[in-house]
């Protein structure tokens, strides 16, 4: 559960590894704070989650910061991109669109990743995503609208621009 | 603009790639590295402190006690400060009665040195 939301979100095994381990690390150190006000695993998923962006954050920074090493000379390695991420979990016959897919949705904001990443691959009902992202159920629906909007619009540009 | 109909289909067919996805299981070492980090985490002794430390009653009761401990010394510091002005007043009184300079004034020295010649 903690591992695949945190595959979903940074796509990419090794890294959803780390970010799991920091997930539980997390949860040991802070049980004593968990009032039981909400479900366990509602509480396992905002750590996931949060932890999940942060890890998104982070490489970004790193990212941009060895471009503008590499544009000044300081850094002779190339910027490598990242490669196309394949989920073990997708039907075979679908890994070449969810590979696709997966790219457009590591292109959309952060809060839109997350609604639809817990309802899409989790199986969260809005209601579940709603208490895992600390929200109401009217939020993540309007969410995961401008989500389903913003996906359709980048595989469209993308399916235009490789079979144009 | 309505888009051609092939693309449409690829743009539906690739938002519904994700359907009956299933979990993704982790590798089955993971359990012992997390197990291994955490037992790392619980030896370490700075480790320890900083999370003790950390805890947000710990901190406010910190703050507390280092407020409280200023204003007792902010406290005792004034009090101090008015002994040791009655204090440097009786060592003048004393300094005076020793050398009976007390009873000379302006008055008595005149007189005094009226008297000599």
């Amino acid at each position: 559960m903690v591992f695949n939301t945190c595959m979903g979100l940074v796509q990419d095994a090794n890294d959803a590894e780390d970010v799991a381990q920091e997930v539980f690390i997390q949860v040991y150190e802070s049980v004593e704070q968990f009032k039981g006000e909400s479900k366990f695993s509602t509480w396992l998923y905002r750590i996931a989650v949060t932890k999940s962006l942060d890890h998104l954050r982070k490489k970004k920074r790193k990212k941009r910061f060895a471009f503008l090493q590499s544009l000044f000379g300081v850094n002779e390695e190339e910027v490598i991109q990242d490669p196309e991420f394949h989920h073990p979990g997708v039907k075979l016959e679908n890994k070449e669109q969810a590979a696709v897919l997966f790219k457009a949705i590591s292109k959309l904001p952060d809060n839109q990743k997350a609604a639809f990443t817990l309802h899409k691959l989790e199986g969260l009902s809005y209601q579940e995503v709603a208490e895992a992202l600390s929200t109401t159920v009217s939020s993540v629906e309007s969410l995961m609208h401008r989500a389903r909007g913003n996906l359709r619009k980048i595989l469209t540009d993308y399916y235009q621009k490789n079979n144009g | 603009m309505k888009l051609p109909e092939h693309i449409e289909k690829q743009v539906a067919e690739t938002m519904a790639s994700l359907d009956g996805t299933s979990r993704a299981a982790a590798n089955p070492f993971l359990y012992t590295r997390i197990k291994a980090a955490m037992d790392a985490e619980e030896s370490g002794f700075w480790s320890k402190t900083a999370s003790f430390m950390t805890r947000p009653i710990v901190a406010v009761a910190t703050v507390l006690v280092i407020l409280l401990m200023n204003s007792l010394i902010c406290i005792n510091n004034q009090d101090s400060h008015s002994n040791s002005n009655m204090a440097s007043q009786d060592e003048d009184q004393l300094l005076s009665r020793e050398y009976s300079v007390a009873s000379i004034n302006e008055e008595t020295l005149y007189t005094l040195n009226e008297e000599q010649p």
